[in-house]
């Protein structure tokens, strides 16, 4: 069973591993250099309130990611 | 001997500013948000009796560079290499500083390393092993706390040895593409300038650099390099199932990962209660009641103490001036004797409370870790026009003083996204802006009015961002945020006194002397009888489109040089009663024109260094036209609406 979905999917307080990123190679770059790449773990610590951006924990760190790129980013959640 | 030169950087938050002033002396604005550091500056510095010449890099996450800034640093960098550079790594960051360290060692330029934030690290309960950290990198690692000048002794001693030993660290990326690297390396050798470092530029052909591709371009290297190349990558690809550019940063992560956990350890510690719920408080729901409470809060109060320490000036000034009864019979004398007495009453009542407390509030919320929590929140609002979060910061601070918000534009991702935010942030009122509505408004119209105004043109700022962010195809270019958040830290008030002054100061040092003269020369105009013909020269084409008389141009023309001195010049021109001469409608409509009409002469320079000519110039241009169609509609609009209301006199 296919169990990837988009981050943007993910609850408050779930843990997840990333599986894909699909943003242009840049983009893609700079979020691997931030800790945000296939195999890490992320934690959604937060959810703008009116569905706006997301807050992730990536190595005991809050990095605040935009919808529109959450919604690229494919994960599995772990726990 | 020769001056050794020794380059400063870090990534954003890392205290890398604070480093710098311990090192020079120089008090440079340190702030709780990414992208401080706005110039690349190379300045002689003296650290006890040891000269050496430091050159200070932006604040950069990685030398893959996305932003104006951090193109800036790798560039200099590369092109203007130091003999050491000290990289100011946060401890509680070390995954992203170990990174960055990784990077840096590549470039073959002699580091070392400050653990900076050590105490801070202790206090979330992580114990880093600097020496261990050291001998897995091959570079010196100084545990240091610059906030209160621990450990810089002995960075700068390390600093010296490095710079004369040259030891370098070890690369450890290239580990499993070693041979496929060296293949490369082997063939752009021979073309590289001596100061080029191979691997750092082979391995970047790699990962598909187009700074490097197009330096490789511009050198004549051997045809078969592109060949080499594909195939080499073709190698990685099918070995790896990930495109080579992808696998090193991939790589380089990981190894930054595996070397942080390696060093530290965690210990659990609970967070201060206060802190913990201030955190979530200003990122859920209530984070947007407390954002307007918060700015309107900076507002109200700066403008009641201002009210309050004008009334106690002008009275001050009233009592001395009847003890110095001006009774001179020369009008030349006179002319210059009342323009310096109402120059510097209107300076010291009306701009001096103002500007000094607006900067002292927002100082304290740069250092307080806000900022970008903000950003956070606004995130969705700021996507609809096309920018992200991120670009609130510089808006924000535009309320400031437009100059620093226009430079710190630097920090957004894509030209689109810089122009837009910056034609946005010449439109909002800045302090001396503020001064304006203040002086004019709140005190001879009243407070709704002022509101009014602010309401008014935040609807013009987001209206205009909106139309020129579709017409220029914004989103196509403009990637969303991905921001680090730094922790919440209490701000000091010695460091927001600091910082206050240094943005302050140039009121008090330059734009004093320039008002003062200026109304000096303004009443020897008029006594001259030169206003008059000013007046009759212009006055049609005011009074047709406007609805006020020509002289105002005067104002208007100085209020170019900063946005205050449109005020301060109408007002010791019109004898420090606006309201004898101008009906509040005409007050409104002089006040609604200065807001838009033209970036200052700080702005324009400074927006000429940032977006080159032509792009400035659309900017002035749509200031100007904002200017001319708000004037107009409000002589229009305003006397149907029967405002302002309740009138006054």
């Amino acid at each position: 069973m296919d169990r990837t979905i988009a981050l943007t999917r993910l609850d408050k307080g779930k843990v997840a591993m990333i599986e894909e990123i699909n943003l242009d190679n840049l983009t893609k770059k700079r979020l691997m250099a931030l800790g945000l790449l296939p195999g890490s773990r992320l934690k959604v610590l937060k959810i703008a309130p009116l569905k706006g951006a997301i807050l992730v924990d990536v190595g005991g760190r809050p990095l605040a990611i935009s919808r529109d790129v959450a919604e690229k980013i494919s994960v599995e959640e772990v726990e | 001997m020769k001056e050794i030169r020794i380059g400063l950087i870090g990534i954003p938050n890392s205290g890398k500013s604070t480093i710098f002033n311990k090192l020079t002396g120089v008090y440079q604005i340190i702030g709780n948000w990414p992208g401080k550091t706005v110039e690349t500056l190379e300045r002689v510095a003296e650290f006890k009796g040891k000269q050496f010449s430091l050159i200070d890099f932006p604040g950069t996450q990685t030398l893959t560079p996305t932003s104006m800034e951090e193109e800036i640093a790798r560039q200099c960098m590369i092109e203007n290499r130091p003999d050491v550079i000290i990289q100011v790594a946060s401890a509680i960051d070390l995954e992203r500083s170990i990174y960055l360290s990784l990077e840096l060692i590549e470039l073959e330029i002699p580091i070392v390393v400050a653990l900076n934030q050590f105490d801070e690290a202790i206090k979330l309960g992580f114990e880093i092993d600097a020496k261990k950290l050291s001998e897995i990198l091959g570079v010196p690692v100084v545990p240091t706390v610059a906030i209160k000048g621990e450990g810089i002794d002995k960075l700068v001693d390390e600093a010296f040895d490095l710079a004369h030993s040259r030891s370098k660290g070890k690369i450890m990326v290239d580990k499993d593409i070693k041979p496929q690297i060296n293949k490369v390396m082997s063939i752009i050798k021979g073309f590289l300038p001596d100061r080029y470092p191979s691997e750092w530029f082979a391995i970047k052909l790699f990962e598909e650099d187009s700074w490097v591709a197009k330096k490789i371009d511009e050198l004549d290297v051997e045809n078969r390099l592109r060949g080499v190349l594909e195939e080499e990558k073709a190698f990685i690809k099918k070995s790896t199932g990930l495109s080579p550019s992808l696998f090193i940063v991939n790589k380089r992560r990981l190894i930054a990962e595996k070397i942080a956990n390696e060093v530290r350890k965690i210990k659990p510690v609970s967070r201060s209660r206060l802190i913990e719920s201030l955190d979530s408080l200003s990122t859920s729901f209530y984070g947007y009641p407390l954002l307007a409470v918060v700015i309107a809060t900076i507002f109200v109060v700066t403008l009641g103490v201002g009210l309050l320490f004008r009334d106690m000036v002008s009275y001050l000034f009233f009592e001395l001036s009847s003890y110095f009864a001006f009774n001179i019979a020369n009008p030349l004398l006179g002319a210059i004797l009342s323009g310096v007495q109402l120059s510097l009453l209107v300076g010291l009542s009306f701009i001096i409370p103002v500007v000094f407390l607006f900067h002292f509030f927002f100082s304290l919320l740069d250092d307080s870790g806000y900022l970008p929590r903000a950003a956070f929140l606004i995130d969705k609002a700021m996507r609809r026009i096309g920018l992200n979060g991120k670009a609130f910061i510089p808006l924000l601070l535009g309320y400031g003083c437009n100059v620093p918000a226009c430079v710190t534009c630097r920090v957004l991702e894509g030209e689109k996204q810089r122009f837009v935010t910056a034609l946005m942030i010449t439109l909002i009122p800045c302090a001396s802006r503020m001064i304006i509505i203040y002086g004019l408004i709140a005190i001879y119209i009243g407070m709704v009015t002022a509101l009014g105004i602010y309401l008014f043109n935040l609807f013009v700022v987001l209206l205009i961002g909106m139309i020129v962010g579709s017409s220029v195809d914004l989103r196509c270019e403009s990637i969303g945020l991905v921001m680090v958040l730094p922790p919440y830290r209490a701000p000091l008030l010695k460091n927001a006194l600091k910082k206050t002054w240094a943005r302050a100061k140039d009121f008090v040092y330059l734009a004093m002397p320039i008002i003062i003269i200026g109304t000096v020369l303004l009443k020897i105009l008029e006594i001259a009888g030169i206003m008059e013909h000013l007046n009759a020269l212009f006055n049609p084409l005011f009074v047709g489109i406007f609805g006020l008389p020509g002289y105002v141009l005067s104002f208007l023309l100085f209020g170019a040089i900063r946005k205050e001195f449109a005020l301060v010049f109408l007002m010791t021109t019109l004898n420090g009663n606006p309201l004898s001469y101008l009906s509040p409608n005409q007050i409104i409509i002089f006040t609604l024109i200065t807001l838009f009409y033209i970036p200052c002469i700080a702005t324009f320079t400074t927006l000429l260094r940032e977006l080159r000519l032509n792009r400035t110039l659309i900017i002035a241009g749509i200031n100007l036209l904002i200017a001319i169609i708000v004037g107009f509609s409000a002589h229009v609009i305003l006397p149907l609406i029967g405002w302002p209301y309740p009138k006054r006199l």
